[in-house]
């Protein structure tokens, strides 16, 4: 399921993509999984077929998708590993009442501070 | 030729005929929640009046249109018209007309929603999603029945794809012919054949993946609109290749009949043996007059079918424990 939130900042041929990829990379949709056409996607997001269209070439770019002439399909790819996906898990029910954005923001920052730390 | 002009019509006036007398009642009863029931009741309203208007007017302006100019063409020269004769546009009327219908029944009228919430499944949707695959059998079996006869009466007819004459070897005299459904004739419908599987084809895709409503209780009210949609197409394109099949069987099985009846008499008016040609001729002729009103007769069952379910309402917003009962 994708989901357009008027109140995000980030544009919605991002929204998408960031929604996809997330989709693809946890699993959700396996290796072959036919996508939507373009236009039936624009048309339940209520989208410019464009703005659709931009996200699966951009997906395609990153090695996620593959198109041919019967449509869009997810390409096999390496899933994050079981081991990422439970320390997530474990890190979001510790959050109390954090954003995702604060979130990754702090992942971030830290993983930098750590990085740093082993390069001394 | 003139009853030959009259056969389309009459599909349609015998379907309108059956459906004034019909009882059409709504598709299907649904619960649909109390806050979509507005958007689904503006739903039916709109996709019955564009439908039944729509599909009127554009099978009978493309019908009177063509059946016109094919009765103009037809009734001011007697010499041979090329490359399209009257012939040609009567025996393609039904498709050109399937095509303009089907192209218009392929817009459905979206659900009217105020929610501000936009959300999408990942998942295709393709026609066999709303239809049973039994709904997509007709068309195809239809499309691959006309197919054989224009191969088949084209083998059959003379070389110049137009005519069928026999003249018994023995007697030298008597004999017949007439005119025949031939590649002449053939072609010009498999081009058209063509060209109605390809609108039919893109007719059922945008049906099936036209944007649907973000409410999930309009969903089934959603599918059963795609469902109608898909079965009115369908059934029109299968009307439309089966009375062109039957007008084939009509005009082969009369011409070979008449070649039976010209060849039972000599010169002198003098009755002759009918040779086994001339027999097997007439005998096919008799099956195809009747396997031609056969399929007249399927042609309109599928017309007042396409008819019935484009007009008809297709939802009711029926109470709770209906739905459960």
């Amino acid at each position: 399921m994708i989901t357009i939130d008027e109140s995000d900042p980030t544009p919605p041929f991002g929204q998408i993509r960031r929604q996809l990829a997330d989709e693809i990379r946890v699993g959700n949709l396996a290796p072959g999984h036919k996508l939507p056409s373009v236009r039936q996607l624009a048309g339940d997001l209520r989208l410019a077929a464009g703005t659709v269209a931009r996200a699966y070439s951009e997906l395609e770019a990153d090695g996620l998708l593959e198109s041919n002439r019967t449509g869009t399909r997810v390409k096999q790819i390496d899933a994050f590993p079981t081991q990422a996906r439970e320390a997530a898990r474990a890190y979001i029910a510790s959050l109390n009442g954090l954003t995702l954005e604060d979130a990754i923001r702090a992942v971030r920052a830290e993983w930098k501070t750590t990085e740093e730390a082993a390069t001394r | 030729m003139l009853h030959f002009a009259l056969l389309f019509p009459l599909v349609v006036v015998v379907a309108m005929i059956a459906l004034a007398v019909a009882r059409r009642g709504p598709f299907r009863a649904l619960h649909i929640s109390s806050a979509a029931a507005a958007s689904a009741e503006a739903t039916n309203r709109r996709l019955r009046l564009r439908l039944r208007n729509v599909g009127a007017i554009a099978a009978t302006v493309a019908c009177a249109t063509l059946l016109t100019v094919a009765g103009l063409i037809g009734s001011i020269t007697t010499e041979r018209q090329e490359p399209l004769d009257a012939l040609h546009l009567l025996l393609l009327t039904p498709i050109l007309t399937a095509v303009t219908a089907v192209a218009f029944f392929a817009f459905l009228p979206a659900f009217p929603e105020e929610s501000a919430s936009r959300t999408a499944d990942l998942t295709r949707r393709t026609p066999l999603t709303f239809g049973p695959r039994s709904v997509f059998v007709a068309p195809v079996a239809a499309a691959a029945l006309l197919a054989f006869l224009i191969v088949l009466l084209g083998a059959v007819a003379d070389p110049d794809g137009r005519m069928l004459s026999y003249s018994p070897d023995v007697a030298k005299m008597g004999g017949g012919g007439g005119t025949f459904p031939g590649l002449v004739y053939g072609i010009p419908l498999l081009v058209g054949m063509v060209l109605l599987a390809g609108v039919l084809i893109v007719a059922l895709k945008r049906i099936a993946s036209a944007p649907r409503p973000t409410d999930a209780s309009l969903r089934e009210a959603d599918s059963t609109v795609r469902l109608l949609g898909i079965r009115v197409v369908t059934k029109t394109a299968t009307s439309a290749l089966l009375v062109t099949a039957g007008s084939l069987c009509i005009l082969a099985g009369n011409t070979a009949e008449s070649i039976n009846r010209g060849t039972s008499v000599d010169g002198r008016g003098n009755p002759i043996p009918a040779d086994a040609t001339m027999q097997a001729i007439g005998t096919l002729g008799t099956i195809a007059l009747w396997l031609g009103v056969a399929l007249v007769a399927a042609a309109i069952a599928f017309v007042v079918g396409a008819i019935g379910d484009a007009t008809r309402k297709p939802f009711e917003i029926a109470p709770v424990a209906e739905v459960l009962a």
